[in-house]
Order: C-alpha cells, then sequence, then structure tokens
C-alpha cells in the first residue's frame, strides 16, 4: 500500500488505530485518526482528556512501546531532502489486531506469524532515521522525563552530543548552556550541576524544552507544555514556545486542552473526541463566529468564554454527564449524546445512531466531521446555542 | 586543577562524592568502612608476609639451593606481635595467621563478584529491556531453573566433583579457590539478575526513559548509563557488599566442613581456625579471634552495602 502525501504536508497521518489488549479484548484509543501538519505550519491538537490525543501522536512518532496490541495506518514524514519516510509502513500486516471493515465495530484479532520481531527492528531503524532527519518532543510532565539521578548538565550534555557527535567535552558544555539560556534559565555551571528534584516546575518544562531543541529538530512536538504551571509561568513559557517556533521556523504539534494558547501558536487546529478527529481546519475557523464548526469544537470554544467570563456550568444538560471520556466502539456517532445539533434535530437522528460520519471538507482545508446536510446549521451553530440555552429551543 | 579539580565534572565523580557525604553520622558507613580497611591492610600486610617467607635462592659453583626463608632466620620470633593472641593449634602465631588467611577469600571473592555482577547485570537488564519475547522467558526460565537450588547445595556439590575429578586437589588451592569463587559466582547470578530484571522493567516504564528514546539515544546508552548506571548502582552496591561477606561465609563454611571441600588444613583460613572449636574451650583465643573477624567482617561489609545503597539512592531527593 501506497501511503498518502498531502502536498506541502511536513507530516500525513492518515487512518491511524491505536489500541491496548485488556484481559484478552481489545480497547480502541485511537480510531482513523487522521491530521496533517504543513511545512513551516504548527497544528494544534485539542479535545478533552482520554479522548486519545497523547496517544495518536505517540504512535505517529514511534514512541510507544510496541507491545503487541493494536497500531496500524500510516505517518509519512517529508522532512528535508529525503524521500519521504512512513513510519508505521507494512505494520497492518505485523499487528496481532487489525482494523475493523465492513459492519465491523472493533478491530479483529489475525495471525501475526513470526515476522513480528523482525518489523520491530525495522521499525526502530526507520525511527533512528526520523531523529536523523530531526524529531523532537516536549513532554507533558517534565519532571517525570527527566531522568532524576543524572544532572541536568549530563542530561543536556546528552542531547547536545546527539546532534553533534563529533563534538568535544567543552563544546557539549558549551552547547549546553547555549541552550541554557536560550530557555531564559541561568547560564551558569551551578543550573548544570542541578538534579531534576531541585527543579522548580517551570525550570522544569524549560529545561524540557532545551532538552528538545537541543537536539536541533525540525519538528517540534509540544505535549500538554504548559500543564501543571501557574498562570504567570503558563505565560511566560507560551511566549518562549511562540518565539522559539516563529524564530527557528519549525514545523510542529502542540497538544492542549487551552485554546487562548492553541490560537496563539498554532497555525491549524484538529480537535478529537472519544479517539476520533472530529474536525480539522485552519485556526481562523476557531474565532470565526461564521466559520463552519463541528458541534463539540463549538462547546469547547463556549466553555472556554464562559471560564473566561465566570459562567462556568450554565448549561441546561448539566445533569447529564457531559464529562464522560474515553474512546467508545460502537455504531453511528460518538458525540450525538452531547450534540447541540442532533438534540435540536437539525440532523437526522437515525443515521447519527447508524453511522459513522466521515470528515467532509466545509471550506478550503476545513473538515467536519458530522451527518448534516446543510452547511449553514455548522455556520449559525453560536446563534442555535444562545437559543438553546435561553430555552426557545429543546429536545 | 588540583587533582580533586579535576573529578568535579562527570560520572564518577558524581559516585565519589556521594559515598564521601559524611554530612551526618551514619554507624554503618563507619563500622563498614573500618570493616573494609581493616580487610585491606590485613590483605596487604598478609601479601608483606609472604615476601618476607620467601624462600631465598643461593646460586654458587656447588650447585644452587633454597636456604631458610627471611623470617626464620630472624631471632626470637616468638616475641614478634603476631604471638599476642598466642597460637592456634598448628603452633603458628595466632595473629598472623588471621591476618595470611585473607588470601584464603579476598581475590576469589573479588572474583565471585566479578562473575556475578557482569552475568546477573548483563542478563536481568537485557531480559528486563527487551520484554515480551522469547529472550525475556528463555533467560527467566535459565535463572529459576539455576536459583531452584540452594547456593551453599550447588557449590559443595560442585566443589566436590571438583575435587573428585583432579588427582591432586590438595596441591592445587589457587585452583581450587577459583573453582569455588566461580561456582558461588554463577550460583549467586539469578538473585541479581532478578534484583536488576526488576528494577530495569520497572524504569523501562517510566517516562524519562521514553524522553530518552524521543531524544535520539541509542539502546545501549539508555540501558547501560540513564537505567544501569544511573539508576541501578544502588542494587549493585548492596549486592556486591553482601556476595563479598557471603562468600566469606562459604570459604568458612567449606573449610570448617573438612580439607575436601574447603581449603587444606594446613593452609591459613579463618574456617580452618574454628575447626576443633568444640573439642577444647569455646572461649580460647584461637577459636574467639576467628570467630570475631568472620561475624565482624560479614556484618561490616552487609551494613556498608546497605548504607552506600541507601546514600545513592538519596540522590534522587
Amino acid at each position: 500500500m501506497t501511503a498518502e502525501v498531502a502536498d506541502g504536508a511536513i507530516l500525513t497521518a492518515r487512518d491511524v488505530w491505536v489500541g491496548v489488549e485488556v484481559g484478552g479484548a481489545l480497547k480502541p484509543i485511537v480510531q482513523g485518526g487522521r491530521l496533517t501538519v504543513p511545512r513551516g505550519g504548527i497544528l494544534g491538537l485539542v479535545g478533552e482528556s482520554g479522548s486519545g490525543k497523547t496517544q495518536f501522536v505517540r504512535n505517529i512518532m514511534g514512541l510507544s512501546s510496541l507491545e503487541p496490541g493494536l497500531m496500524s495506518g500510516s505517518a509519512v514524514y517529508a522532512l528535508g531532502d529525503q524521500p519521504p519516510l512512513d513510519v508505521l509502513e507494512n505494520i497492518d500486516a505485523y499487528s496481532p489486531f487489525r482494523p475493523p471493515t465492513g459492519d465491523e465495530l472493533i478491530p479483529q484479532r489475525q495471525r501475526i506469524g513470526w515476522g513480528w520481531p523482525l518489523w520491530r527492528r525495522r521499525f526502530r531503524k526507520r525511527l533512528a532515521a526520523l531523529r536523523e532527519l530531526g524529531v523532537g518532543f516536549i513532554f507533558q510532565n517534565p519532571t517525570g522525563a527527566l531522568n532524576p539521578y543524572l544532572r541536568v548538565g549530563q542530561q543536556l550534555g546528552e542531547a547536545v552530543a546527539v546532534a553533534r557527535p563529533n563534538a568535544n567535552k567543552a563544546e557539549i558544555r558549551e552547547g549546553a548552556l547555549h541552550w541554557l539560556s536560550e530557555v531564559h534559565l541561568k547560564s551558569s555551571d551551578a543550573t548544570l550541576a542541578l538534579y531534576p528534584h531541585e527543579l522548580s516546575g517551570g525550570m522544569a518544562q524549560r529545561v524540557m524544552i532545551a532538552l528538545a531543541l537541543a537536539a536541533e529538530p525540525k519538528f517540534l512536538v509540544a505535549d500538554e507544555p504548559t500543564t501543571g504551571l501557574d498562570s504567570h509561568i503558563r505565560r511566560e513559557i507560551v511566549g518562549l514556545l511562540h518565539r522559539i517556533l516563529r524564530e527557528g521556523e519549525l514545523s510542529g504539534i502542540v497538544i492542549s486542552h487551552d485554546l487562548p494558547m492553541i490560537a496563539r501558536l498554532c497555525d491549524r487546529l484538529a480537535v478529537m473526541f472519544r479517539g476520533k478527529v472530529v474536525e480539522e481546519g485552519p485556526i481562523a475557523a476557531l474565532g470565526d463566529p461564521e466559520s463552519p464548526n463541528h458541534p463539540y469544537t463549538r462547546e469547547l470554544k463556549e466553555r472556554a468564554e464562559d471560564l473566561a467570563k465566570g459562567r462556568h456550568s450554565m448549561r441546561r444538560e448539566a445533569g447529564e454527564s457531559p464529562d464522560a471520556t474515553g474512546a467508545v466502539a460502537a455504531a453511528g456517532c460518538v458525540y450525538r449524546s452531547r450534540c447541540l445539533v442532533h438534540k435540536v434535530g437539525m440532523v437526522d437522528r437515525t443515521k447519527c445512531a447508524t453511522e459513522g460520519p466521515s470528515l467532509v471538507e466545509v471550506a478550503d482545508n476545513h473538515r467536519v466531521s458530522c451527518h448534516v446536510e446543510e452547511i449553514d446549521v455548522l455556520r449559525d451553530l453560536a446563534l442555535v446555542s444562545a437559543e438553546y440555552r435561553a430555552g426557545e429551543i429543546g429536545d | 586543577m588540583s587533582a580533586l579539580g579535576r573529578f568535579k565534572d562527570g560520572a564518577a565523580a558524581d559516585v565519589l562524592q556521594t559515598v564521601l557525604r559524611w554530612r551526618e553520622y551514619d554507624y554503618r558507613l563507619i563500622f563498614g568502612s573500618l570493616t573494609v580497611l581493616v580487610l585491606v591492610v590485613f590483605r596487604v600486610w598478609a601479601i608483606f608476609l609472604d615476601v618476607l617467607t620467601m624462600e631465598v635462592y643461593t646460586g654458587g659453583s656447588a650447585g644452587g639451593r633454597f636456604t631458610a626463608s627471611v623470617a626464620r632466620v630472624a631471632p626470637n620470633c616468638a616475641q614478634a606481635p603476631g604471638y599476642l593472641l598466642g597460637t592456634d593449634q598448628n603452633a603458628r602465631p595466632l595473629g598472623l595467621t588471621l591476618v595470611e588467611a585473607t588470601e584464603a577469600f579476598f581475590e576469589p571473592a573479588l572474583l565471585s563478584c566479578a562473575i556475578a555482577l557482569v552475568l546477573g547485570t548483563l542478563l536481568g537488564a537485557v531480559a528486563g529491556y527487551f520484554r515480551g519475547g522469547l529472550l525475556e522467558s528463555g533467560t527467566k526460565l535459565l535463572l529459576t531453573v539455576v536459583a531452584s537450588y540452594p547456593r551453599l547445595i550447588l557449590v559443595i556439590v560442585a566443589v566436590g566433583i571438583f575435587v573428585a575429578s583432579v588427582d591432586n586437589p590438595g596441591g592445587q588451592l589457587g585452583l581450587r579457590l577459583a573453582m569455588i569463587a566461580t561456582f558461588l559466582g554463577l550460583a549467586y547470578v539469578p538473585t541479581l539478575a532478578f534484583a536488576i530484571y526488576q528494577k530495569v522493567g520497572a524504569f523501562q516504564r517510566e517516562q524519562f526513559v521514553e524522553a530518552a528514546r524521543a531524544h535520539g539515544l541509542s539502546h545501549t546508552r539508555i540501558l547501560g548509563y540513564h537505567i544501569l548506571w544511573a539508576n541501578c548502582l544502588p542494587v549493585l552496591a548492596r549486592h556486591f557488599f553482601y556476595l563479598f561477606g557471603y562468600f566469606i561465609l562459604v570459604e568458612t563454611s567449606l573449610s570448617f566442613l573438612g580439607s575436601h571441600y574447603g581449603v587444606p588444613a594446613s593452609t591459613p583460613s579463618w574456617g580452618n581456625l574454628v575447626t576443633g572449636c568444640d573439642l577444647g574451650s569455646l572461649w580460647a583465643p584461637a577459636f574467639v579471634a576467628p570467630a570475631v573477624c568472620i561475624v565482624g567482617s560479614i556484618l561490616g561489609l552487609t551494613l556498608l552495602g546497605d548504607a552506600i545503597g541507601e546514600r545513592f539512592e538519596r540522590r534522587r531527593g
């Protein structure tokens, strides 16, 4: 199977399935995920906790431990002058599960034979090639992502040595100090001599960013880089990331719940809900009230606005379970139980209950996964939502 | 730059500084360090005694021959400090015999530790890091089979087979000690390998390992430096000192059992010195002194391993 590569894209991921085996049964985490990162662009990946954002990105970057489970699809990187590299090439033939086809709802077990270890070896080689092309990762929990027994200088020095294999000890130290100053940390031997437990949350996050940058990547992934930080430090980290991404002309993915941060850092947006990408489009679509959005994206926006205005939980459906998370393997649209369009009857409810919607192009480079026949319904969601809240329209 | 200044950077300096950080009173570290110091002094002293008692070859036209040793020609040796504790059962000065006895376990114990540490670390690390494959299940099966036999019994059987298979076992002391060390080292491999296996397996799922992988480090670097060197040193330190002490116990036990298993009765050994304590007075210096040496050194080594392991762990904060 030849992997699809989008025009001008640095990363094209298609039909990515990720699952874990629990007690002999497979629990899907990402169901047919797709995203495109344009060259020189930053993609924001948003969604609630448990929607599969991190697992999706970890798998297309090859960071999963590859224990036998489900993983399929393609993730093609077109970095530099090298030919495109699909890190998941041929994985369908070796995974112990295959994605569902036809009427199947959950992935099915298949024979994988003795070729699995060979595929793992090939996979590691492809990942090594990917690292050489230049890929960096900023982890969600910086304290956990730093080796607790090694000093900051030792860890930073290693990352510098990977990028510059011929550097001597003095050059490595110089490189480590340089990256410390780049992330606005005190560039001194005293900082290099600190252990991770001696760092504050903000300092640890800056060290994490320095570690990712020390490998001199062309493609950077930041997984919830401001989680657990106070508002002041969060603003500083966002500013720092903004400067680094723009000055370094990097491409990348920013995973977050923080919509204002996504709006500041990213050019494009992908929204995930229960393991599925429900919307993918330009970031301008997030701020434009006239733009057609998926009802879930609209919900996220309204929740963020409510939170900013101190009007949290003024919704009529408070008695339901709006915060239920996690992937579900069921027929129909995964969002329908919370969908405003579904509630007010502006969509064929039978179709919502029986068929899973596919991504439909609603504007140039903007796709939404919804069964509505009239795109204008998605444009008017703000109005519909206001009327619904006011009780003018209902179930 | 001073000698200490040169050690300021680097992982070796880290370890050195951790061990030397005497910021608080720790009886285990002090007692254990003194034990190691005494053992090392005894061993060096024993080498020195060997040199003193080495027979001197005199050449000459009448044909060369070995003359009496240097020590034997020293006058009035009965007044020497070695006799302060009296004599052992073979009328040798007890003090000096205790010192000389270190040759029966010191180097063999190091050999045993080297075998166990290298093989145990290798097997445990590989099985723990590359989980979910034939490598892991095969290694675990092998280790479980070896671990199912009690270590001392395994060594006794192996030494018994070895002694029965050579013509003059009494005349090959060095070889016999090397065999005991090898057997004990091999018998100890499963204990260490399982400890490393569990530790590596736990760390392998930690996020810093994934982060190291994401930063482009090789498996060898991650396993060797990030997991084993940075995180498993406490385990290795504990097992090194424990096994060193355990070898002393095994050597004395085998020597106590008789010449067929341990070192020959004519060779100084703490185990040989306590042989026959049930026949005479239990509190005679000839028995008490070696017993104190055995108990004290094993206790000191175990406490030192524990203290050093704890100090390494404390670096995590």
